[in-house]
Formats: structure tokens, C-alpha cells, sequence
């Protein structure tokens, strides 16, 4: 029963074989169960044979049947599982394009991200991979204490203005208080005026009463009495005028008034708004800037990752040598079962599968990071 | 010498600047500390906050100063944004 020895060895090798090479275990799975199978069915067979195979041929014949049956099925499914692995390199070869390129494209987003982050952090761009470069945190205090600064001479500037507006209300009251005593002073005049004219009047009357002796002191009387007419009248003017400058600083005073009353705290409370909305800023800068610090890290080691991820794509060829080592060792295999079952010699074939399989063996590299060569 | 001691009203504004010129014009007639009692205010203003600036050179320029006291919260945290601290001596 040299053909069940044959099967059996070969059950044995294949499994080795298939399971050696880590690949398409389930087919293993298959073949080494048929063969083992076949195995134990012809060896129980064959001691009962031994005893009646005189005397019933036709059972060996019938068994030569069943043998012919078997390497058929074996025969197919090994085929089968040459055109599946075969699917499978097609199949595996597409998805490590996919993922290739995949793991490139977010690669590439990765950076453009980080670049994008980097903007948000750094006013620049090219100035973050500078030493010196104004964080968003630094320029943000920065402006904040411009702006602090600008309120602050704002604020002072607003004070002063009220101060001043204060002192100028006060100066236009003492002004307008001064009037009335101008005012006074001036009727003062008129009244000396008045007299000062009653008494001409007088002296030329006792000058017409001296007759021509009074004469000269007629002409005098009528000189003082034409002064004093004179400083009525200049009285009067000056009192027109003042009437008028009093109207005037009435209406200044009411103008000051309304002005200094204005209220002007509202720059008191946009410096607090501002205040509480720069400290609120830099606070909301300060923790993107932890933010952005937290993440660089991440990211490179999301980088490494997916080179790591690439490089072992890389392997997909050592891969499908593989499984095309296992084709190769299939159909070897469905070779030496038609030479077997034709009557071929076993023995020679066993050799010359030994031998072909041994110069078509790739190279062992089970692990990617076998070679540690960098890919990139 | 007696202690110089001025009460803001409630509402410290424009309105309260006759009053308390005459208080701080009389004053400041001698010179030393001049103490506004802030304990009853509740509201001031530009012209408020005017006002004390006003007094205080007035008082300055006599040898003088003005000192306020007492203040609440409110005017407080208001005096304190127009920057007053840097010109009145705010207890």
C-alpha cells in the first residue's frame, strides 16, 4: 500500500509546509485533515487485505477505485486552494495599496493640521520655529497692557477734564458773582455824576446872579456840568455793556453747567469691561497655549505610528512570495498525485518534489522587523 | 487743631458742587488734613470725582490735603478704576 505512505507523508510535509509559513492556515487545516483521513482508512484496511487478498480480488480492485476517487477530491481541493491563495495575493496586494495610501494622505493632513495649529499658537508661522517666537499668549499680554495703558491715560484724561471743568464753573461763579458790585459801582457814579451836574447848575445860577463878575465862573459851572453829562453817559454805556457781558456769562455758567454735569463714569466702565475681558483673553490664550504644547508630543508619535504602519505595508511582497511558495507547493503536490495514481514511480517523485520546492523556498523573514533598514 | 471732617451726601454730583466749594473754601482756610466722610454715599460721578480732584489742588496749593474715608463698595471700586488713589489718600 505504497500510496497510502505516500499520503500520509505528504499530509505531514504540507502541514508542516503550510503551517512553516504562517499562511492560509485553514487550507492547511483542510489538506492535513483529508490526508490524515485517507491514512487511517488504508491502513485498517490494508491487514484485513492481507489475510483475503487471494481470495477477493475485486476488493483491492474496488479499493484502487476508492483511492482514484480520493486523490481526484484531493486533487481538486488542492487546486481550489491554489486559486484561492492566488485571489488572496490580488486581494492582499489591493488593500496594502489602500492602506498605503491611506496612511500617507494622513500623514500629509497630520502636518497640514499641526501647521494650522501652529498659526493659531504662533502669529507666525515661520517665526514658531524660531527661538524667540511671540507666543499668542506673550502677544496677547502684550496688547492687553497697551490697551490697559491707553484706558489708564484715557481714564486720567477724563478725571482732569472734570477737575478742570469744576475749577472753570467755579471761576465763571465768581465772575458772575463779581458783576453786581460792578454794577453797583457804576450807579455809584451815576449818582455823583447827578450831583456833581445839580451842583454846576447851582454854581451858574450863582454865577448869572453875580453878574458880569460871575461871568468866568459861568463858564466853568457850564464845563463841570457838560462833564458830568459826559460821565452818565459813559456810565450808562459802560452799564449797557455790562448788562450784555453779564447775559453772557449767564449763558457761559448755564453751557459749563450742562457740560460738567455730563456724566463721563461710562470710561470707567468700559476700563472694567476691558479689564475683565483682556484677563478672560489671556486666560483663554494661556490654555490653548497648554493645549498646543500637550499635543506635540501626540503628534509625533502619531507620525511614528503611521511610519511604522507604511513600513510594514512594505512587507506585503515578502508576503505574496510567500503564498505564491505555497501555489508552487500545491500544485507540486497535484503533480505527484497524477504521477502516483497513472503508476508512476513514488519513490522518484518524492525526490524530485523534495528537490523543486527546495530551490523555489524564499528567503525566511517572518518578522518585518527582521531587517531593521529604514524605508523612508 | 481740630480735625476738618466734610460729608458727602448720597448722590455726589454737579448738583452738590455749590455746598461743598463753600465747605472746602472755608476749609481750606487753615491748612492740614481735610477728611471726607464717605460713608453716606452711595452714587458719584465725573463731576463728583471732578469735584474731589478740584479740592484736593485747591488744598494742595495751601498745604493741605484731602483724605477720604469710609467709602462703600460701590464708589470705592469707582474711584479706584478713575485712578483717584494716585491723588487722594483713600482709607
Amino acid at each position: 500500500m505504497g500510496f497510502v505512505k505516500v499520503l500520509f507523508a505528504l499530509s505531514t510535509l504540507l502541514t508542516v509546509y503550510l503551517l512553516g509559513l504562517y499562511v492560509h492556515a485553514s487550507v492547511a487545516a483542510v489538506v492535513a485533515a483529508i490526508c490524515v483521513c485517507v491514512s487511517y482508512v488504508y491502513p485498517a484496511r490494508k491487514e484485513k487485505d492481507a489475510v483475503v487478498f487471494t481470495a477477493h480480488t475485486h476488493k483491492s480492485e474496488l479499493a484502487n477505485n476508492g483511492m482514484e476517487a480520493t486523490s481526484k477530491i484531493i486533487t481538486q481541493v488542492l487546486e481550489e486552494s491554489s486559486s484561492s491563495l492566488r485571489a488572496q495575493i490580488g486581494i492582499q496586494k489591493d488593500a496594502v495599496e489602500t492602506l498605503t495610501s491611506a496612511f500617507h494622505e494622513i500623514k500629509r493632513l497630520l502636518l497640514e493640521q499641526q501647521s494650522y495649529v501652529q498659526q493659531l499658537t504662533y502669529n507666525d508661522v515661520n517665526e514658531a520655529q524660531s527661538v524667540d517666537a511671540t507666543s499668542l499668549v506673550e502677544g496677547m499680554n502684550e496688547f492687553s497692557q497697551k490697551i490697559y495703558d491707553l484706558l489708564n491715560k484715557f481714564v486720567d484724561t477724563t478725571v482732569e477734564m472734570s477737575a478742570s471743568f469744576m475749577e472753570l464753573v467755579e471761576k465763571v461763579e465768581h465772575i458772575s458773582l463779581q458783576m453786581p458790585r460792578a454794577l453797583k459801582a457804576l450807579k455809584d457814579i451815576d449818582q455823583i455824576a447827578s450831583q456833581t451836574n445839580l451842583l454846576a447848575l447851582n454854581a451858574a445860577i450863582e454865577a448869572a446872579r453875580a453878574g458880569e463878575a460871575g461871568k468866568g465862573f459861568a463858564v466853568v459851572a457850564d464845563e463841570v456840568r457838560a462833564l458830568s453829562n459826559r460821565s452818565a453817559g459813559f456810565s450808562m454805556d459802560i452799564q449797557t455793556q455790562l448788562k450784555g457781558i453779564a447775559e453772557s456769562i449767564s449763558d457761559l455758567r448755564q453751557t459749563v453747567s450742562d457740560v460738567a454735569s455730563q456724566d463721563m463714569t461710562y470710561v470707567l466702565q468700559v476700563k472694567l469691561e476691558m479689564q475683565k475681558m483682556s484677563t478672560e483673553l489671556i486666560k483663554r490664550a494661556e490654555n490653548d497655549e497648554r493645549a498646543m504644547i500637550a499635543m506635540r508630543p501626540l503628534v509625533t508619535r502619531l507620525q511614528i505610528g503611521l511610519d511604522n504602519a507604511v513600513r510594514a505595508l512594505q512587507f506585503e511582497d515578502l508576503s505574496s512570495q510567500n503564498v505564491n511558495y505555497v501555489i508552487f507547493c500545491l500544485e507540486e503536490i497535484c503533480g505527484m498525485l497524477t504521477t502516483i495514481s497513472s503508476g508512476g514511480n513514488t519513490e522518484q517523485s518524492i525526490d524530485d518534489y523534495k528537490e523543486r520546492t527546495r530551490v523555489h523556498n524564499p528567503v525566511s523573514a517572518l518578522s518585518v522587523n527582521a531587517g531593521d533598514v529604514e524605508l523612508f | 487743631m481740630s480735625a476738618k471732617i466734610i460729608r458727602l451726601p448720597t448722590r455726589f454730583s454737579y448738583a452738590s458742587s455749590g455746598e461743598f466749594n463753600a465747605a472746602i473754601d472755608k476749609a481750606v482756610e487753615t491748612p492740614g488734613e481735610i477728611r471726607i466722610d464717605c460713608s453716606g454715599l452711595e452714587y458719584i460721578d465725573s463731576a463728583g470725582i471732578g469735584l474731589l480732584v478740584m479740592s484736593q489742588k485747591k488744598a494742595q496749593s495751601r498745604g493741605g490735603k484731602l483724605v477720604a474715608e469710609h467709602l462703600k463698595a460701590g464708589p470705592r471700586e469707582i474711584l479706584l478704576l478713575a485712578n483717584l488713589q494716585k491723588l487722594i489718600e483713600i482709607r
